[in-house]
Order: C-alpha cells, then structure tokens, then sequence
C-alpha cells in the first residue's frame, strides 16, 4: 500500500459527508456528528501527509492527538449548547432557531 | 453782568413763561393767565426801566455784547444782543401790547379748553419776537424769525378742530417760507462778501461790495420782510390768519409780527442801495393802495382791518424805500398802538355778539359779519368811544398820532418825487389816495357797527358791554393814539418832539445822502399836511354821505364804479388768490399729476411691476424643475434605489446558519477552481 490515492480519497469522502451532514441535517445532534467527520477527515489527511511526506519527525500525529483532545472538548461544548437550546425552546431542530433571522 | 441779565430776561420770562404752561397748564387750569401776566408785566416793568434810561442819555450806550454760538472752521456764529434806542422803543412796544393782550385775553379765552396753551404760546411768540428786537446779527434775527413764523402758525390754527383755520396756518408759514428763502439767500451773500454776520459789521463793511451785488443781496433780505409784513405779492396770508383768536390778531398781526418785517427793513436800511430803495418803495406803494381798495368791499370787520394793516404796513415799506426811515418807525410805532386797539374793540364787539348769538342758540349766523351788526353804540359805549379815537386815528385826523406819522410818510413821498420826478409821481399819488381810502373803510366799518338802527333785533338786544378786563386795554391803546403823547406839545400839526427825537438818525452807507432826503423831506411837510388834511377829509366826509346820512346809495355807485370793473376788482380782492390760484397751484398740481401719473401708473405698475412678473414666472418654472426633477427624481430616486436593493438582499439573510455555510463552501470551491484556473 504505497499509494497516497485512497487515503486522500477516503478522507475527501469523509470530508464530503460531513459538510453533506452539516448542511442539510436539521438537528443539532446530527450536525455535531458531521462536524466530528469533518474533523476525522483532516485527521486523515494529517497522518497521511506526514507518511508520505519527507518530514523526519511525528509532526502531523501530534496535530492529530490535538484535534482528538479539541474535538472531545468541543463536542462537551456543543452538547451543552444543544441541551440549553433544547431547554429554551423544546426542540434541537436548528430551523427553530430563527431568532438571529433578518 | 447784571445788564446782561436784565436784557436777556426779555427772552426769559416769556420763555419760562412757555415753558411752565406747556407742561404744567393742565395744573393751573384757569389760574395759568396769572402765572402768564406776571411774567409779561416783569418784563413790561423791565421794558419801562430800559425805556426810561434811554430818555436820559445813559452811558455806554448803545448796550451791546455778543457771545460765541458755535465754531466750525472758519465760520463762527455768535449770538448778541444790540440795544440802542430803537431797541428799547420796540421792546415797549412788544411788551406793553403783549401785556395788554395778555390781560384782554384771559376774559376773551375764557372757558377755552386749552386755555393754558394759548397763554403758552403767547409766550414763545413774545419770546421769539423780543429776540428779533434785540438780535445784533442777522442770523441770529433769522432764527427768531422762523420762530415767530411757528408762534403764528401755531396761534392762527389754534382752533384746529375747526375747518378753515388750519389751512390758514398752513398758507401763512407756506407763504412766508417764499419770502424766508430769498432772506436766507440774502444773509449768506451778505456773509460771503462781507465776512460777517453782525448788522453793524455789515454797515460797516458793504463799502467794498459791488453795487449791483449790494442791491441784489438787500433786496433778497428785504424779501423776507415782504412775507412777514404781508407786503404784495405775498400779502395773501395775513387776511387769512383772522381766523386766529381776536387778541392774536391784534398782538401779532397787527402791531407786533407784521412789524418786524418793518423793523428788520429798518435795520438794514443803511446799506440798501438807491435802487433797491426805488423797488422797496414801489412794493410798499402798491400794497398801500391796493390793500386800502380791497378793504372797502369787506364785510368781515377782521377782514376790513386785515387789509387796513397791510395797507399801513405798505406805507412804512414806501416810508424806507423814499428814505423817510424816521416817519416808518413813528408810524410802525402809532400804528402798533392804533390798530391793536382797532383789533381788541373789534374782538369786543365780536365777543359781545357772539355771546348774543350763543344766548340765542343761532350757531348759523357769522358774528364778524358788519351785516349783523349796527347800532351798537349805545349798548357799548367804552368800545364804540375807544375804536373812534382809534379810528381817527388811523384816518389821519389832527390830534391824533396817526395823522403825524402818516404826514412824515407822505411828506417823504412828496420829497421823493421832487428829487426824482417822473414815474415817483405815483408814490405820493398812491399815498394820498390810500389815506383817502383809508379814511372812507375805517368810517364805514365804524357807521355799520355802530351806528344806523340795528340790523337784527334780537342779536342786538343781548349786546352787551364787555367787562373791564378788556375795556382797559381799550382804553389804554387809545390814549396811547393821542398825538400829544408823541410830541408832549399842544400844536396838532407839529410833528416833531421827544419820539422822533428818540428815534434820531441813521448813517447811511451805500449811496443815499441822508442830509438830502431829510430836507427834502422838511420842505414837502407843509404841502403833504394840507393835502393829507384834505384827502382825511374828503374821506370822513364821502363815508358820512353813504353810511351814516345815507344821502347817496351805495348800491348804484359800485354799480357805476363797476361800469370800468373796479367793484369787482376790489370785490375779488384784484383776482390774486385766483391768479395764483391759475398760474401757481393748478400748474403745480397738474404737474405732480402728471409725475403721479408717470410714478404709479407707468412706473410702478409697468415696470416695477412687470419685474414682479418676471421673477413670478421664473420661480414657478425654477419651482417645478427643483421639487420635480431634482427633488423627486434624483434624490427621492437614490432613496428609492437603495430600498430596492436592500429589499431584494435583506432576503439573502435568513438566520438559517446552513445557508451561510453553504454560500461559504459554494464561495471557497469558486475561490478554489479560479485560484487554480490562474
């Protein structure tokens, strides 16, 4: 397996169905769920780059173990977001969500 | 210091006098009179004492001072008083008719509810006229003469509410304003040849001057005294301003006012030249025979001694004009006693009639008019006795004052005409007759009044005599028209004494040789005492033959004398109200018709007006293209753009963040394919 190709491809497909999911999906949790694929496919990317790349050190695993850690911490937050959306006005559904609307 | 306190308290206490009234008459009320006479009988006091010294030769004499009015560059105009003989005669004069008027006044104004003020401008006209008396210089003379102009103008129309009387003050300040602009004139020709203001610097300083300039310069000066001593042609003021009150008649336009016109011919007499001379007497003769004409139709007993006092202000002007400046002070002086006592009966006899008119409740009939009147001696006997002395005095009979200076006059006529023969024979023609005349009125005017049966009963039978008040100053002005007072000698031809002494001679400058004309004037006395004599006579006695006889009737001799139209002349007053009613006024008139016309009709509504158009068009199109175009087009339009635009955005921002996000990827792959495609 010495070909950067399907890597790259399964980090695109990764990529495409979490911004897929993040647009079209009208509730929050499902979003978030797209934006954990988002994540994961830059993390793919990362690590492939820096196996096939010429770098002679773990640079793009160190980045990875950071987003992992931030993606944790962001996803406590946006839960927590979505639960006092959900108090506020009894749904997760973001198309409810209009106050903001021009 | 105290002379000059004394002299100037002749411009003082009739000035305070004004001054208290004007402001405080409400509070006086009737009592103002007395505030008014005491301080005309202070001066008159003072007048006497001035009057006295000058008898007995006082030394220095004359009294003059001058003080330093104002400066500006090299002019300077000094104010001063110049008291000599002459001086202390008319500021007798003044003061004492003044005083007489004062007293006659408070019972003839009474119940005249401005009372107070009439008191009060008696008092600013004795002041203005006491200044014209004492001025030293001519500019100082001026502006006494303006104010005395005002005090009669004031006094004429001093019943304004009624109709005629303002417009008779109006013509009398008009007319003497044409006669004050030729004095004006004069003054400054005076002022620029000579270097000076003061009478005697004049005197003494006109040698120098041109003759013709000299006499063009007097002539205008004298001017002023054709207007202020109604001297033809500006004489049509004076019958007009009867409709004063009597007693204003009788102070100012009879002896005192008309007179200064007199007296400042007197004082400039020295340097008019021969020539200017021969105008001022030609003026005065013709004023004295045609006023003496006039007078005989009258009907108005104020109008008849109206026209008697311009025909005797005339004789003093021809006085000058021949060089008898002596005989017109004398007469200026007997006539100034006469006629205010002619005035002050007549006001008599009017206040008598119309108090019977107002007992009768007739508003309707004129009670001035002789027509309504006859009869009257009995019911008043003091004015009927005093207005004949007056009259015969006026009518030049011996005994009486008026017959010695009207014989100086008419002697220094003759005298003229002896030096000068020709045309001067008209002078003393003019003279004779006028007195001839002048006898005839004032006999009429006393035979209507007084004599005959009365016209209308039941006006007579509440005539009644006035009170003492007035009759004293009657009395009084007619014993002062006694020729005994004036000569203190028995002989009633002499003419000569202690007055015409006092009076004394004058210097003159330009051109006359007094020494001559005094001695022509010596020789003729004899002849023009008999001729006068006769012509008095042939008066008196023709009058007696019309009025008081009746022997001939009037009626068909002015219809003979009308047969070559002399009637109507006089009738008509010789048409000149009309003519210059033709050849002044209406040209005048037409003329400020016409330039109404071209203001208003023309300018004003054509052009002016057009103007108004003009910009009215050019705004309304400038109104439309701004709030039209400008204004709702393009402004309204950049509004209107921006809403549009706006609108059509504001959709874009719906609040759904997956649309954000999806422009935001659809942006970045865009972003992406250009990067690459470059």
């Amino acid at each position: 397996m010495d070909y950067i190709q399907p890597y790259l491809m399964l980090s695109s497909i990764l990529f495409s169905m979490g911004i897929y999911a993040v647009i079209t999906r009208k509730n929050a949790v499902a979003i978030l769920m797209g934006i954990e694929l988002i994540l994961n496919s830059s993390n793919i990317n990362f690590i492939t780059f820096n196996r096939f790349g010429n770098f002679a050190t773990l640079d793009g695993h160190v980045f990875t173990i950071f987003v992992i850690v931030l993606a944790a911490a962001e996803a406590a937050v946006a839960l927590a977001i979505i639960i006092n959306l959900f108090k506020n006005i009894g749904t997760v559904d973001v198309d409810k969500a209009q106050d903001m609307k021009g | 210091m105290s002379e000059v306190l004394q002299i100037s308290s002749f411009l003082f206490l009739p000035l305070l006098s004004f001054i208290i009234l004007i402001f405080l008459g409400k509070r006086f009320k009737s009592h103002s009179s007395n505030l008014a006479l005491g301080l005309i009988g202070l001066m008159l006091l003072n007048a006497i004492i001035i009057f006295i010294n000058t008898l007995s030769h006082p030394h220095p004499w004359p009294l003059k001072q001058s003080f330093e009015w104002f400066s500006s560059g090299n002019l300077s105009i000094s104010l001063g008083y110049y008291v000599d003989n002459i001086t202390a005669i008319m500021l007798m004069v003044v003061s004492l008719i003044g005083f007489l008027v004062h007293l006659y006044s408070t019972e003839y104004m009474k119940g005249d509810p401005r009372y107070s003020r009439y008191f009060a401008f008696l008092g600013i006209f004795i002041f203005s006229m006491n200044g014209i008396v004492l001025a030293d210089s001519l500019i100082m003379m001026y502006i006494f003469w303006e104010l005395v102009g005002l005090s009669s103008f004031l006094l004429i129309g001093f019943w304004f509410e009624k109709d005629k009387p303002p417009l008779a003050a109006n013509k009398a300040f008009l007319t003497n304003r044409v006669g004050d602009i030729g004095m004006f004139i004069g003054i400054m020709i005076l002022y620029f040849n000579v270097g000076s203001f003061n009478i005697n610097e004049i005197i003494n300083g006109v040698g120098n001057m041109d003759p013709g300039l000299l006499t063009i310069a007097g002539l205008l000066v004298f001017m002023g005294a054709v207007g202020k001593s109604a001297q033809f042609p500006l004489h049509i003021w004076l019958p007009d301003a009867m409709e004063g009150p009597t007693p204003v008649s009788a102070l100012i336009h009879a002896a005192t006012m008309v007179a200064a016109g007199v007296y400042m011919t007197f004082r400039i007499f020295p340097f008019l030249t021969p020539e200017a001379l021969s105008i001022v007497a030609i003026i005065g003769a013709i004023t004295a025979f045609g006023a003496a004409i006039i007078a005989i139709t009258r009907n108005d007993i104020k109008a008849v001694l109206a026209y008697s006092t311009i025909s005797q202000l005339g004789y003093m002007i021809m006085a000058l004009g021949v060089g008898a400046h002596q005989a017109a002070l004398f007469h200026l002086v007997t006539h100034a006693m006469f006629k205010a006592c002619l005035f002050l009966c007549s006001g008599s006899v009017i206040h008598a009639m119309h108090h019977s008119l107002h007992h009768l409740n007739d508003n309707d009939t004129d009670p001035q008019d002789m027509r309504n009147m006859g009869g009257l001696k009995d019911k008043m006997p003091i004015t009927h006795a005093t207005m004949l002395v007056s009259t015969l005095a006026i009518a030049g009979v011996p005994f009486f004052s008026g017959f010695l200076s009207k014989d100086a006059i008419l002697a220094g006529t003759l005298s003229y005409h002896h030096m000068h023969h020709g045309w001067t024979i008209l002078l003393p023609l003019a003279g004779f007759g006028a007195a001839m005349i002048t006898a005839f009125y004032m006999f009429r005017l006393i035979f209507k009044t007084f004599y005959g049966k009365p016209n209308n009963n039941d006006i007579y039978k509440h005539i009644h005599e006035s009170p003492y008040v007035m009759s004293i100053p009657l009395m009084v002005l007619s014993f002062l028209s006694l020729a005994f007072i004036f000569t203190l000698n028995l002989n009633p031809l002499h003419g000569h004494g202690w007055f015409t002494h006092l009076i004394g001679h004058v210097k003159h400058v330009a051109g006359l040789d007094m020494h001559l004309v005094e001695d022509g004037i010596h020789h003729a006395h004899n002849l023009a005492m008999f001729i006068s004599l006769f012509v008095a006579t042939l008066g008196i006695v023709v009058s007696v033959l019309f009025y008081y006889l009746k022997k001939v009737d009037v009626e068909k001799v002015s219809k003979l004398f009308n047969l070559v139209g002399l009637y109507n002349l006089s009738k008509n007053k010789f048409y000149i109200d009309r003519i210059y009613n033709t050849i002044l006024y209406k040209p005048f008139f037409n003329q400020t018709k016409i330039a109404s016309f071209i203001d208003w009709n023309i300018y004003d509504q054509k052009i002016i007006d057009a103007w108004g158009w003009i910009t009215l068009k050019i705004s309304k199109y400038a109104g439309i293209s701004d709030y039209s175009i400008l204004d709702q087009k393009i402004i309204d339009g950049t509004s209107h753009l921006t809403q549009y635009v706006s609108s059509k955005l504001r959709k874009t921002q719906s609040g759904v963040i997956q649309n954000y996000l999806l422009g935001v990827l659809v942006v970045l792959v865009v972003i992406i394919v250009v990067i690459n495609q470059i």
